[in-house]
């Protein structure tokens, strides 16, 4: 594999087995005196093939189910693919269905302990990277409560915090921004602008096309999992809208710092990432 | 497929084990007085009922029912949560990759401390009311009769972490197992009062032989047959690496099933 490439997907392909019934358990199996189910073929991925230079920032677009999250827990090693091969260049940081694997019962502070560890930090990096993972997330008033009271943006911001703290060379970030509001999805911007500029890789995974627009340098756009374009944004944007039958509008997601700030002061939303953030 | 992602595997298993703490006794040390009183509670019923009734001329028959119930609550604790473990931290592994091993390994360290607790409780009886000494040779045999329980508990935690995803039923199938099982083996009488013809059956149980040898050594101070432990390890060995094959291979697709 080339040295400036971070990660490379050759011809994988994922068909998912969905029994008829949900037969569970080995007493239903027996009371119904067939031991083999039936099952329906659900071909999630399809001959998916392609590369992510390092220091990119690669966008994945494409209607609800149509393979991105399997093909990104693919990539993160979460499946396995019946076809195909994943390369990886570095190590990964996994954000995938908005969240990192947090414990509701727990209070913030162990699970920030708990999901550090998993993601492949020692007890002392935890220690060193603490306060700034509660600081990203703007959690120090809750970090003793536990994770159930949180509003689920509330998780999602600490599950992000802890996700980037890792401080791995690639990220996947699957739909980060949907329940995040507006000033801490433009520090996540901020923080990915400077991800791309220390040539850290960013998959990303949005149904916010104005992001997508203004970020991503390659977009894949998947069509029921098969990979209909790969290439700047804007084409596959336009490829994505006309083959979904989107009218094209003006996105209403809220990018720009005036419009965040309606209604609360922040004169700099970028300051508060550079203070802060120190992996 | 392998993962890229460099984990420390000790303190990672650790972790997993004190949360697993935490969230049994929820920030609360009284909580390991659970431990000792499941254990206890049923060692008091049955010395009450069994020590009275059957087996009166039995020498040391209450000292030689607690070890016994010790060794299988371990072994009957570690299997069920061994079992469970996939299950359990289903929401970590849909996001994050973990090797599967540690998941299984790391939620049997609370049966593995809750064992050493009750075994500290053995042996403060075993010296103070019994004041029987066993040497150091009893004790060394006596470590490796509780690694092969670790080691059986752990095997059957290999061999059905992966299948309890498909089959949820499997742990109420071994519930019932575990009762038979406990039968089937010489906690509450001792293997002497078994017929000939019906023990050999009984000694296809490793829990059967780990737990007549643990009291030969410990109780008796003598040295059971040392031919038998080495066919046990004998079998042990292939059977615990055939287990971790089995998990690796099935764990290839575990996640999706959930």
């Amino acid at each position: 594999m080339n040295e400036e490439t971070a990660i490379r997907v050759e011809d994988i392909s994922k068909t998912f087995l969905i029994p008829h019934e949900l037969t569970n358990t080995f007493l239903e199996r027996l009371a119904r005196f067939e031991w083999k189910r039936k099952y329906e073929k659900f071909e999630a991925l399809r001959d998916v093939s392609f590369e992510v230079n390092k220091g990119e920032f690669f966008g994945i677009i494409g209607r609800n189910g149509s393979g991105k999250s399997t093909l990104l827990k693919i990539i993160a090693g979460i499946y396995t693919p019946d076809k195909g091969k994943v390369k990886i260049n570095g190590e990964i940081s996994p954000f995938l269905e908005l969240g990192v694997g947090f414990n509701p019962e727990l209070s913030g502070r162990d699970n920030i302990h708990l999901n550090g560890t998993i993601l492949g930090l020692s007890k002392k990096e935890i220690k060193a990277r603490f306060d700034s993972i509660v600081a990203f997330s703007e959690m120090e008033r809750f970090i003793d409560q536990k994770l159930k009271n949180y509003s689920s943006g509330m998780q999602v911001r600490l599950a992000f915090s802890v996700s980037i703290h890792t401080n791995k060379e690639i990220l996947i970030m699957d739909e980060v921004l949907a329940v995040g509001d507006a000033r801490f999805q433009l520090k996540c911007f901020g923080f990915f602008e400077e991800m791309i500029q220390a040539g850290k890789t960013i998959l990303f995974v949005s149904h916010d096309s104005t992001s997508m627009r203004k970020y991503a340098n390659r977009v894949l756009y998947l069509e029921n999992g098969y990979p209909s374009f790969i290439g700047p944004a804007g084409e596959a944007l336009s490829k994505y809208m006309k083959t979904e039958d989107i009218p094209e509008k003006k996105s209403e997601v809220v990018d720009e710092p005036k419009q965040a700030s309606k209604g609360e002061a922040i004169e700099d939303p970028h300051r508060y990432i550079f203070t802060h953030f120190n992996p | 497929m392998l993962n890229p992602n460099k984990i420390h595997i000790r303190e990672t298993i650790w972790m997993l084990a004190k949360t697993d703490l935490k969230m049994r006794y929820q920030g609360s040390w009284l909580g390991v007085i659970w431990v000792f009183l499941k254990p206890f509670c049923l060692f008091l019923i049955m010395n009450f009922v069994f020590s009275h009734l059957f087996f009166k001329s039995v020498p040391n028959y209450s000292i030689r029912l607690l070890l016994g119930i010790v060794l299988w609550s371990f072994f009957a604790e570690a299997s069920m949560v061994g079992m469970m473990s996939i299950l359990a931290k289903g929401h970590i592994l849909k996001k994050v990759f973990l090797p599967k091993w540690i998941v299984v390994i790391s939620s049997t360290i609370h049966s593995a401390m809750a064992f050493l607790f009750n075994l500290i409780i053995f042996f403060l009886f075993l010296f103070l009311y019994y004041h029987i000494f066993p040497g150091p040779l009893q004790l060394l045999l006596f470590v490796v009769y509780i690694i092969l329980i670790y080691g059986i508990s752990l095997f059957f935690s290999f061999m059905t972490a992966t299948i309890i995803v498909r089959f949820r039923d499997l742990n109420q199938i071994w519930e019932v197992l575990l009762q038979v099982l406990f039968y089937a083996s010489p906690i509450i009488y001792p293997i002497t009062t078994v017929p000939d013809s019906i023990r050999s059956v009984l000694y296809l149980n490793p829990m059967t032989l780990l737990i007549e040898h643990a009291r030969i050594a410990l109780i008796d101070n003598n040295v059971a047959r040392i031919d038998h432990l080495f066919i046990l390890i004998g079998i042990f060995i292939p059977l615990m690496l055939g287990s971790i094959w089995f998990l690796r291979k099935t764990s290839i697709n575990v996640i999706e099933q959930m």
